[in-house]
C-alpha cells in the first residue's frame, strides 16, 4: 500500500501564500494555519530509526513532534556556462523553498540546510564540487547536475560515497544504481514518441530533420531515426554545424523532398538559424523543435520567426500554467509555485524549476519519512515503497526498477509571437514508437 | 540552376561575415604579428551591445550601431594599451597567450552584463524574402552583402589614401624602419586593434538578427576567420576576403551538393590540399613561391626531399610546413 503526500503539496502552497505576504494578510495566515496543522496531525517525527521496511508502514504517531535534526540538501548545478539556463533557475527554485520552508517552521519540523555548487556546466567540475560537498558539507542527498553529462560523471562519486542522488536531465538510466534517480519524462518518449504520435494523428508521411551536429542534435537524431520507423514515417536528415550562419544549403535540399513538417533537431541559438533560413526559403511547414528548446528564452529568441503553419514541442504544463483546466490533478501546486516563484524573481519558471522543486520535495519527504538516522539505503528504499507524488512537473510513482518514475505528460504546446507557450492538446497515452523502431 | 544560386547565396552570406572577421584577423597580424585569439569576441561584443541598445533601450538603429562599434573599439583600445603594451617580452607566444586569457575574461563580464540566453533582434531590413533567378533572398542578405562590399572598398582608400593606414603598412613590412621614420609600431597597434574590433562589432550587428548571440557564441565564428584568413593567406588583406568567400561557398557548396554531415570536414580537406599546395595561401605574398617553387608537384617534391635527406640541407626553409616536416624527420630517426 502507498501512502499519498498531501503535506508535500501543502509545502507548495505555503510557500505561495508566504510569497504573496503582504498582499492579502488574512489569506496568508489561513493558509500557513491550514499548513501547520496537516504537518502536526499527519506528520510526528517518526524517531525510530525506520529502515522503512514494508511492515512499518503505519507510521508512530504516538510520539511528541520535536524537532529533529537539520536535513542537509546539497546541490550541484550548472549555474554558469552553456546550462546556465537550466541551472539558474534550479537555485532559485532550491534556495526559495528552502528559506520559505525553514521560514514556515522548517520541513515537518526539521529545519533545512541546503548548499548549492556551480559546476560551471563543466562534467569535471561537477565531480570535482560533488567531492567537495560531499567532504566538507555532508549532504544526505545531492540535487543535480542539471546536464546529462554532468549527472553519468557525478555518478559513481555518489554511489561510492553512499550519498542520494538525484539528477534533473533526462539522461538515460540503463540499470539504476541503488541511489541514483533522475527526473523528467524519458528522453526517447519525450524527444521521440510524442512528436511522432502528434504526426500520425495529423496524417504526416515526410518529415525533414535539420540537425545540429553537436551533442544535443546528434541526440535528437539518434531518437528520431527509430521513432520515424515505428511510426512507418519517412525521416529526411539533413545536419550543419551550431556555429553556422546560414543554413540555405541543408534546407533547400529538405524542401526539394516534399515535406509534411519540419523537425528542427537542435538547442538553443541554433533554432534561429533555421527558422531565418526557412522563412528565406518559403517553407512553411508545420514545425517541431526538439524539448531541448522547449524553453522561455528560446521562445523569446523566435517569436518574430514562426512559420504561419505552427511552431510546437512537447511541453510541461508549467509553460502554460494560467491555461490549465481546473480539474487537472496537478493544477494547485503548478499554479501556487509558478507564482510564488514569478512573484520571488519577476521571471517566469520553466520546466527546469518544476524539475528542481520536485527532486527537492521528493528527497525531503523520502528523507523524512526514512525517520531520523536511517542510512541512505533506506530513505532509497522509502523512496522506491512509499513514495508517490503529484508534483509541480509531473507525477511520479518509483519502483526499484524504475528511478524516474514518471511518464510524459503528452502535452503538445506551440510557441507563440509573445515569445510564450499555447495549449495545443495533451495525448493520454502516447506510442512508445522508438522501442517499436528498435527493433 | 536557382538551385545551385540557393547553395551559392548561402554560402556568400557566412563568406562575407568569414571575410570580415578574417580581415580583422589580417589587420592585428600584419602591423604586429600578434594572432588576436580574442578576435570572435569582438564580434560577441559587437552583437550584444547593438542588440542591449536596440531591443533593451529602444534606441534607433544607427545610433545603436555606432554605440556597438565604438564600445567594442573602446574594449579593444583598452585590451591593446592596458595589457599588451605592458608586456616586457614582445614575442609572439606570450601576447598570443595574453589574448587567449581576454577571450576568457570577456565571455565571463559579457555573461554578467548581458545574461546566459542567447539574445536577437530583428533584422535591419524587415520583409519577405524577394526571388532572384529562382533563388530566394531576404532583405536582410541583401544588406548584409552591401555593407561589407562597402567596408572592403573603405578599407581599401584607407590604406592606400590615408597616413595611418600607410603608417600601419610601413610596420607591416618592416618595424624598424618605420620606427626609424618616426612610425610607432604600438601605436599602430593599437589602431590595428580599433579597426580590427570594429569590423568584428559590424559583422556581430549583422549576424545577430539571423542567428541569435550569446556571451560563447563568438569564439566559433573567430576561428572560422581564423581558418579562411589562413586560406586566403595570412597576411593578405584581399587574401581575408576571398578566403572568407571562399570557405563559405565551399562548405554550402558542400552541404549542398555532397552531403551535410560532412561539409566542415570538406572544407578542411580543401583547406589542407591548399596548404600543401600553397603554404602561403590562396593569396599569401609571393616571394616565398619562388624560393620553393608554386604548385603542387614541386612543392610536395620539397617536402619529400626534406623528409630523405633529413632536413639539413634546407639550412632554415622560411616555410612552416617544410619546417614541420624536418623537425618530425628528426624525430622519426
Amino acid at each position: 500500500m502507498r501512502k499519498s503526500l498531501p503535506v508535500s503539496a501543502l509545502v507548495v502552497l505555503s510557500v505561495a501564500a508566504l510569497g504573496a505576504c503582504g498582499d492579502d494578510d488574512s489569506g496568508s495566515s489561513a493558509t500557513t494555519k491550514a499548513a501547520a496543522t496537516t504537518v502536526a496531525t499527519s506528520a510526528a517525527p517518526t524517531t525510530a530509526a525506520a529502515t522503512a521496511a514494508a511492515s512499518t508502514t503505519a507510521a508512530a504517531t504516538t510520539v511528541a513532534p520535536k524537532p529533529g535534526p537539520p536535513i542537509k540538501i546539497g546541490a550541484v548545478l550548472s549555474v554558469t556556462g552553456p546550462g546556465s539556463s537550466l541551472g539558474a533557475q534550479q537555485k532559485n527554485t532550491l534556495e526559495m523553498l528552502t528559506e520559505q520552508l525553514n521560514a514556515a517552521g522548517g520541513f515537518k519540523g526539521r529545519k533545512v540546510e541546503l548548499k548549492v555548487a556551480d559546476d560551471q556546466s563543466n562534467p569535471d567540475r561537477a565531480v570535482e564540487q560533488t567531492r567537495a560537498l560531499i567532504q566538507e558539507f555532508k549532504p544526505t542527498a545531492i540535487v543535480g547536475a542539471s546536464l546529462s553529462g554532468s549527472c553519468l560523471a557525478t555518478k559513481p562519486v555518489t554511489q561510492e560515497a553512499g550519498v542520494l542522488q538525484y539528477c534533473l536531465s533526462a539522461a538515460n538510466i540503463p540499470t539504476p544504481a541503488p541511489l541514483y534517480f533522475s527526473a523528467q519524462s524519458p528522453l526517447g518518449a519525450w524527444i521521440g514518441n510524442l512528436p511522432f504520435e502528434y504526426f500520425k494523428e495529423k496524417g504526416f508521411k515526410k518529415i525533414g530533420c535539420l540537425a545540429s551536429d553537436d551533442a544535443s542534435g546528434q541526440l535528437t537524431v539518434g531518437v528520431l531515426k527509430p521513432a520515424a520507423k515505428g511510426a512507418g514515417i519517412e525521416l529526411f536528415t539533413e545536419n550543419f554545424n551550431i556555429a553556422d550562419v546560414d543554413v540555405s544549403a541543408q534546407l533547400t535540399r529538405l524542401r526539394d523532398k516534399g515535406l509534411d513538417a519540419m523537425y528542427v533537431c537542435t538547442s538553443g541559438t541554433g533554432v534561429v538559424t533555421v527558422l531565418q533560413g526557412m522563412k528565406q526559403l518559403g517553407i512553411n511547414l508545420p514545425t517541431w523543435i526538439g524539448s531541448g528548446s522547449a524553453s522561455l528564452p528560446v521562445a523569446a529568441l523566435i517569436k518574430d520567426l514562426l512559420p504561419s503553419k505552427g511552431v510546437l514541442t512537447g511541453g510541461e504544463k508549467i509553460q502554460v500554467y494560467e491555461a490549465l483546466p481546473a480539474d487537472d490533478p496537478q493544477a494547485k501546486q503548478i499554479q501556487a509555485f509558478a507564482t510564488a516563484y514569478q512573484a520571488k524573481f519577476n521571471s517566469r519558471p520553466d520546466l527546469f524549476a518544476a524539475s528542481a522543486a520536485d527532486a527537492f520535495t521528493i528527497l525531503l519527504t523520502a528523507i523524512e519519512g526514512a525517520g531520523e538516522g536511517a542510512n541512505t539505503a533506506a530513505v532509497a528504499k522509502y523512496m522506491e515503497d512509499k513514495v508517490e507524488y503529484t508534483g509541480v512537473q509531473l507525477t511520479y510513482n518509483f519502483t526499484p526498477e524504475d528511478h524516474r518514475g514518471t511518464g510524459l505528460s503528452g502535452i503538445v504546446v506551440e510557441f507563440t509571437d509573445k515569445g510564450a507557450f499555447k495549449f495545443v492538446k495533451q495525448f493520454k497515452t502516447v506510442t512508445d514508437y522508438v522501442a517499436a523502431g528498435s527493433k | 540552376m536557382s538551385t545551385f544560386l540557393q547553395f551559392l547565396f548561402g554560402g556568400l552570406v557566412s563568406g562575407a561575415i568569414f571575410a570580415l572577421i578574417a580581415l580583422g584577423w589580417v589587420l592585428i597580424y600584419n602591423v604586429s604579428g600578434v594572432l588576436n585569439l580574442a578576435q570572435g569576441e569582438f564580434v560577441m561584443i559587437g552583437a550584444l551591445v547593438f542588440v542591449e541598445m536596440r531591443s533593451g533601450h529602444d534606441l534607433p538603429v544607427a545610433v545603436s550601431i555606432v554605440g556597438a562599434v565604438a564600445i567594442t573599439v573602446a574594449v579593444a583600445v583598452v585590451l591593446d594599451i592596458a595589457i599588451l603594451r605592458r608586456l616586457r617580452n614582445d614575442q609572439m607566444v606570450p601576447m598570443v597567450l595574453v589574448t587567449v586569457g581576454a577571450s576568457v575574461v570577456l565571455r565571463e563580464i559579457a555573461q554578467e552584463i548581458f545574461g546566459k540566453d542567447p539574445l536577437r533582434t530583428k533584422p535591419l531590413l524587415d520583409g519577405d524574402p524577394f526571388s532572384v533567378g529562382g533563388a530566394t533572398v531576404l532583405p536582410h542578405t541583401l544588406l548584409l552583402w552591401a555593407s561589407v562590399v562597402v567596408l572592403v572598398a573603405l578599407l581599401t582608400l584607407f590604406f592606400a589614401r590615408s597616413l595611418v593606414g600607410k603608417a600601419m603598412r610601413a610596420c607591416h613590412e618592416n618595424a624598424l624602419g618605420a620606427q626609424v621614420v618616426g612610425v610607432s609600431p604600438q601605436r599602430m597597434r593599437t589602431a590595428a586593434f580599433a579597426l580590427s574590433a570594429a569590423l568584428g562589432a559590424v559583422a556581430g550587428v549583422l549576424i545577430v538578427p539571423v542567428t541569435s548571440m550569446s556571451w560563447n557564441g563568438g569564439t566559433a565564428l573567430g576561428l572560422k576567420g581564423f581558418v579562411a584568413a589562413t586560406f586566403g593567406g595570412l597576411g593578405s588583406l584581399p587574401g581575408a576576403v576571398v578566403g572568407g568567400i571562399a570557405i563559405g561557398i565551399i562548405e554550402a557548396l558542400a552541404a549542398g551538393y555532397v552531403s551535410s554531415a560532412y561539409k566542415d570536414v570538406f572544407a578542411t580537406l580543401v583547406l589542407l590540399a591548399l596548404l600543401l599546395a600553397r603554404p602561403q595561401g590562396l593569396l599569401g605574398a609571393s616571394q616565398r613561391d619562388e624560393r620553393v617553387g608554386g604548385g603542387l608537384v614541386p612543392r610536395l617534391g620539397a617536402l619529400l626531399r626534406a623528409r630523405t635527406v633529413g632536413g639539413a640541407r634546407d639550412g632554415a626553409p622560411p616555410q612552416r610546413a617544410v619546417k614541420d616536416g624536418t623537425s618530425t624527420q628528426g624525430e622519426n630517426t
